[in-house]
């Protein structure tokens, strides 16, 4: 996954999206995915710190350099952001998936078969 | 232990990975197990699997990122899996077997230990449950033993004992709840309001019973709240009717709860504070009815002992014994159990079988595994030797061999796990009744890995030893002679006394399932005096605040049964109580013809109508049956009492005396005399039976079982007939519908599930030591291909050949059988208790038994022996 052109695995993407919105630590962002995709994945210990310890390797999130208030309360919990690297390349996935999508719509693949 | 599993899983990962984020990763788990509301067994699945496959997967990324830092050990012991891999899968009959053999020992295992673990070994959920003593009591009257006690009994207890902290009486009838939506016949517990408290359990809703709890306060059983109130907050303060008397709800008991007693319901639907309309007087006073119905438990003072109580429940026996001498309690005896003691002591002897079965079947496979193990390093003694000769390092070649081992338990233990759980989804399926816990088997984690950890162990063991001994010789040595690899002397002894012990093991397992099948058979043949198939029977009570009795009763019950017969397909219906085989006794002295006073002669007492003979198909030998109009001064005998108090004479128009309700002898004109029923148990002869007019005695606040014949299968009248119920009174619940056979079942039903349990364990045992039978004989044949080729070359005939091989396996069979013969003599005395018909020494069925095994045995040992007759003497002469 250090070259670019890699297709992001599921876990990694929805870890990206999560920590778009603002940092997290490991249990927030395993909430945060289920919200999201109402329960259809659920991601476990060892897939979700695997996709994280792959991340911070390659430098797409980091670990803030202050801690917030929240962190105090448990102090085996840590945090992480995204940093630029990280946020580009989640840009480029998006932007992969998104054309993808506009070739579908444009082959109006998108439409229900029944209906037409 | 939860914690120390999950230590050896982060071992699974990288070290650099494990010592940044190990921490983090126990964090979130525990979080996680918190929130989840999963149960623990899927949620652990699920962890453990999570945090192996991305164990793996970094690994496996690690390896293909060339890395300088990476340890030489990291690789080899990577080399090793694979080299594992490759060997377990040259061999894959060998390998399939060993991984079969485990997950079958393991999931057998595992599922009758769970089962052994939770009846026997776990403690009961209560509050400090050693400090609970049941008050047992021992006696007879009436003809019938007793073990319960009456108020004033309790009262005295309380009064004149020291070693308990509190008692507590309970006792439970079958009453309709009303005022609800849909009526229910319930089970109801009556208790002494220090019950909960002495047990150390509360309320998850309400006070429950406090100490002036009035008479009248209710407290409902989790599941009668969650199904009949729809597990509604408010129901504390409703007001609801037991057969009609108004009571309070006071509480809601948590799910967990159960009160385990020997011979008590298991399932209680509501209890209730003592009160006294039912009897006359307060059931719980010492002035109240002298009736003995109430179990009673008890605290142990935390300054006594139990042996302190035990004594001081035997004084006051002697002390009660020496006081009414004449008293009609023979025998009395008190004494003070363990509670647990004394609800598992009936199936304690029936479990302990089935472990020791169980750990026979895993004593078999071992030897299987061993036997297989040993045969693998054998063939590769030329490998080893080879690599030892080319530089391996011992200690390389020991690595392999465990990674091996390790390989094979891994996969092994896989498949017990998945054996296991399909194993308990089976017992699940057949238990029987009288397993005396309410929750469902389910595996016992630690259970498990108990059994994954022993089979693991034997498998390394067995794997590891032949290997290093054979891996100990001088490599030069080895590699001489390596051009033909044979057994020692030592091995062969070694392999052929496992196979031996095998047969002999099973053929105990097979035994024992025999003599379990035969009793079966047996019990199954026992003609209980009725015909059970195609009759529903079901019971309802009638409230005495509606129905006044006799006149309102009758009325009623006999409303109901030309109800029943209107039904289309309905043959006839019929009134009885006591149902046949239901458990319930009521039973009392009678005089009659040659039977006087003094020989104190007791009979079943039975009501019924003339259409419960019809309906069960009871034939009536003699005389008339009772009339429609209904006369309370008439009765009907069996057969067996007629011959015993008229022998030679006819019964019909005598006269008898019985005590239907207590005191004094009345007397009844004999009007007919019907064949024998088996009431009480299928295992014992038919009991004198008088039956009583039930028209004449409709009583009420008690219940009355009916019995329907219909053609077609019984269950499908059951809506029909709850309709013509609710037509006449839909305020009076249907109650415990089943048809008549379930109750022969379940007479069945404890032999069935033990000849099940063992019967599989036998086939399992038996095709393990046939298994191993055939890999021996087999493997002698290969070894001896040169001898048999100069026998061949000398002229020996196929016939000899067939023979001479043939008799190397069947001395085998010979031995295990001997073996296996005495050890059934000296084990299958145990088992004993569980039969019917049939002695432990049955010669019939031990010979059968060791005819079975041994056609099987003849069997593994000709199909190698008729291999050995196709070689080609000259061929395999050359070769060598």
């Amino acid at each position: 996954m250090s070259t670019s052109r890699e297709i992001l695995t599921p876990a990694v993407l929805h870890v990206l999206l999560s920590l778009a919105e603002g940092e997290r630590h490991g249990y927030g962002i395993k909430l945060d995915v289920e919200e999201r995709t109402a329960g259809a994945l659920s991601l476990g210990p060892g897939t979700l710190y695997e996709a994280v310890h792959r991340m911070e390797k390659s430098g797409w999130i980091e670990e803030p350099a202050r801690r917030g208030a929240r962190a105090k309360s448990d102090p085996r919990r840590k945090y992480y952001r995204l940093t630029k690297e990280g946020r580009d390349r989640l840009k480029q996935e998006l932007e992969r998936l998104s054309d993808i999508v506009s070739y579908a719509r444009a082959r109006d693949l998108l439409r229900d078969p029944e209906a037409t | 232990m939860r914690a120390r599993i999950l230590t050896l899983l982060m071992k699974l990962y990288p070290r650099e990975f494990r010592e940044s984020r190990s921490e983090e990763i126990l964090g979130f788990i525990e979080e996680d197990r918190a929130r989840s509301t999963r149960d623990a067994l899927r949620f652990w699945t699920r962890t453990v699997f999570d945090l192996s496959a991305s164990a793996a997967r970094l690994r496996w990324r690690e390896r293909r990122l060339p890395r300088r830092s990476r340890t030489p050990g990291a690789r080899s012991s990577f080399d090793d899996l694979r080299q594992a891999l490759r060997s377990v899968r040259a061999t894959p009959l060998a390998s399939t077997v060993i991984v079969l053999t485990l997950a079958l020992g393991i999931g057998l295992d595992t599922a009758i230990f769970s089962v052994v673990d939770s009846v026997l070994l776990e403690p009961f959920p209560y509050e400090e449950p050693d400090g609970l003593l049941y008050l047992s009591a021992r006696w007879t009257e009436d003809g019938v033993e007793r073990a319960r006690h009456s108020g004033r009994d309790f009262e005295r207890f309380s009064r004149d004992t020291r070693a308990f902290e509190d008692l507590a009486a309970v006792m439970s009838i079958r009453q309709n709840l009303t005022d609800i939506e849909v009526p229910h016949q319930v089970q109801v517990g009556w208790s002494s309001r220090n019950l909960f408290r002495l047990l150390g359990v509360s309320p998850i809703l309400g006070s429950g019973f406090t100490e002036d709890s009035p008479p009248g306060t209710l407290v409902l059983s989790h599941g009668l709240w969650q199904d009949a109130f729809g597990a509604r907050a408010d129901v504390v303060g409703r007001v609801v009717r037991l057969d009609g008397h108004p009571y309070t709800v006071a509480g809601v008991l948590p799910r967990s709860f159960a009160l385990y007693l020997p011979r008590f319901p298991a399932r209680v639907d509501v209890w209730k504070v003592p009160d006294d309309w039912w009897q006359n007087g307060d059931p719980w006073s010492g002035d109240g009815l002298n009736v003995a119905m109430f179990d009673i438990l008890g605290r142990l003072d935390p300054a006594a002992s139990p042996v302190q109580a035990r004594e001081e429940m035997r004084t006051l026996a002697a002390a009660r014994r020496a006081e009414d001498a004449e008293s009609s309690r023979a025998g009395l005896e008190y004494d003070a159990l363990p509670l647990k003691d004394a609800v598992v002591a009936p199936v304690r002897q029936q479990l302990l079988l089935l472990l020791g079965a169980v750990v026979l079947v895993l004593l078999v496979g071992c030897c299987n595994v061993m036997s297989l193990m040993l045969a693998r390093a054998r063939a590769r003694e030329n490998e080893l030797s080879l690599r030892l000769a080319l530089g391996a390092s011992r200690s390389r070649v020991a690595r392999l061999l465990f990674a091996e081992a390790l390989l094979l338990g891994a996969v092994g233990g896989g498949g017990g796990v998945l054996a296991a759980w399909a194993a308990t989804r089976l017992l699940e399926s057949f238990r029987p009744e009288s397993l005396p816990r309410l929750e469902p088997i389910s595996i016992h984690p630690p259970v498990l890995v108990f059994a994954l950890l022993v089979t693991l162990g034997a498998t390394l063991v067995f794997g590891l030893v032949p290997a290093l001994t054979a891996a100990r010789g001088s490599s030069a040595g080895i590699l001489l002679s390596a051009s033909r690899s044979t057994a020692s002397p030592r091995q062969m002894l070694l392999s052929r006394s496992l196979v031996v012990l095998q047969l002999s093991l099973s053929l105990i397992l097979c035994i024992g399932a025999a003599l379990l099948g035969t009793s079966l058979k047996s019990l199954a043949e026992v003609h209980p005096g009725f015909d059970s198939e195609g009759v529903l029977s079901f019971s309802i009570s009638l409230p005495g605040t509606k129905y006044e009795w006799p006149k309102g009763t009758d009325r009623f019950l006999r409303e109901l049964e030309s109800g029943i017969e209107s039904i289309p397909g309905v043959r006839s219906a019929g009134v009885v109580w006591p149902l046949p085989l239901s458990r319930r006794v009521w039973s009392n002295t009678y005089v009659a013809g040659g039977i006087q006073e003094v020989d104190r002669a007791y009979a079943e007492y039975r009501l019924a109508t003339e259409g419960f003979f019809e309906t069960m198909g009871i034939p009536l030998l003699e005389g008339r049956p009772f009339s429609p109009a209904g006369d309370r001064r008439v009765a009907v005998v069996s057969r067996a009492l007629a011959e015993r108090a008229f022998p030679g004479e006819s019964a019909v128009g005598r006269t008898l005396q019985a005590t239907p309700w207590g005191g004094a002898h009345e007397g009844f004109e004999v009007i007919g005399v019907v064949g024998d029923v088996r009431y009480a148990d299928l295992r014992e002869p038919p009991q004198e039976t008088i039956y009583f007019d039930s028209r004449g005695w409709s009583w009420s606040d008690w219940e009355v079982d009916y019995v329907v014949r219909a053609t077609g299968p019984p269950e499908s009248y059951i809506g029909a007939i709850r309709g013509e119920l609710s037509r006449l009174d839909p305020g009076i619940p249907l109650a415990r519908p089943r048809p008549m056979s379930a109750y022969v079942s379940d007479h069945l039903a404890q032999n069935r599930f033990a000849l099940s349990l063992v019967g599989i364990f036998a086939v399992v045992a038996g095709g393990l030591a046939v298994v191993g039978l055939y890999g021996i004989v087999s493997y002698s044949v290969s070894q001896c291909r040169r001898e048999i080729g100069i026998r061949m070359a000398l002229g020996c005939g196929r016939a000899g050949v067939l023979g001479w091989v043939y008799r190397r396996g069947a001395i085998l069979v010979a031995a295990g059988i001997v073996i296996g013969i005495l050890g059934s003599l000296a084990l299958t005395r145990f088992v004993a208790a569980l039969l019917f018909g049939v002695t432990p020494t049955d010669a019939a069925t031990l010979a059968g038994a060791a005819l079975g095994l041994g056609l099987v045995g003849s069997l593994a040992c000709y199909l190698p022996a008729r291999r050995a007759t196709r070689l080609d003497p000259m061929s395999v002469l050359r070769a060598e």
